[in-house]
């Protein structure tokens, strides 16, 4: 199962440093809060890396179950670092290891959740919602079944597989994970 | 503080937080905060943070769960009220 997560910097919450530090409190258990502050970033970016990492993970755990539970505590960052230009890590909930990967682009920073072992899923940005893409030869159209989760149909010598995917949106962009 | 005071104020809350002005017109206490007014979910704290600044109030982990919509919102807001 995989999940991603896009968030438009621009419009991520400041404030002051207090309500970095509530926010931090709300979202994020000790240790996790000290990978976070090993990665010397701002407190604002430190908060909008974990949560994206946490929402990643979240949508790919939970994928099937409809409605939304908000527990952020519920889910463990285990491992944080920087690795060039992204942010790798892993996260633990409910027994289950997820593979997080985390990149700033275009200014906005896009997550990524993927069961741990299985295929580092691959992304795109688009600005129009439709997503229809051609990727290695093969035409790809997204879409969402009548739970609302979303798919990847890929269509092969007349052939359509799906697959899971997932939707992020924020700040006029949309982020497809397959 | 009535039900309808603290719905006011809780509309002012997340009025930064909503993209499309026409969905807060549309509020309901059945409104999904994500799906309904589509609030981004990494507001969602932003707005927590807010309801405990404007209502002196501690909103705890369990009590984030219950705030779906707009009405269990309310509630909890009530609870946590009633309980000061």
């Amino acid at each position: 199962m995989i999940g991603n997560d896009l968030i438009a910097l621009a419009t991520w919450s400041q404030g002051g440093a207090e309500r970095l530090e509530r926010y931090r409190r709300k979202v994020f258990h000790r240790e996790e809060r000290r990978l976070l502050s090993e990665l010397a970033l701002p407190l604002a970016w430190q908060n909008a890396l974990g949560w994206s990492l946490k929402e990643a993970a979240y949508k790919a755990h939970y994928r099937q179950r409809r409605g939304r539970l908000f527990a952020p505590l519920s889910l463990a960052i285990k491992s944080l670092e920087k690795e060039g230009s992204t942010y790798q890590g892993a996260l633990l909930i409910e027994g289950v290891y997820y593979q997080l990967s985390s990149e700033e682009r275009r200014e906005m920073l896009h997550s990524l959740a993927w069961k741990a072992g299985a295929r580092r899923p691959v992304w795109r940005l688009q600005k129009q919602r439709p997503g229809f893409f051609w990727y290695q030869g093969k035409y790809l159209r997204f879409y969402k079944d009548e739970a609302g989760v979303p798919w990847v149909a890929s269509f092969d010598c007349d052939e359509q597989y799906s697959s899971p995917a997932s939707l992020s949106h924020d700040g006029g962009l949309h982020a497809w994970a397959w | 503080m009535t039900r309808n005071e603290i719905k006011n104020r809780l509309e002012e809350i997340i009025r930064p937080y909503v993209s499309k002005p026409e969905k807060l017109a549309e509020m309901t206490e059945q409104s999904d905060l994500l799906k309904d007014l589509e609030i981004n979910s990494a507001h969602l704290v932003d707005i927590i943070l807010d309801m405990e600044e404007s209502f002196d109030i501690e909103i705890d982990d369990k009590a984030a769960e219950q705030m779906l919509t707009v009405g269990q919102a309310l509630d909890v807001t009530e609870d946590l009220l009633a309980k000061k």
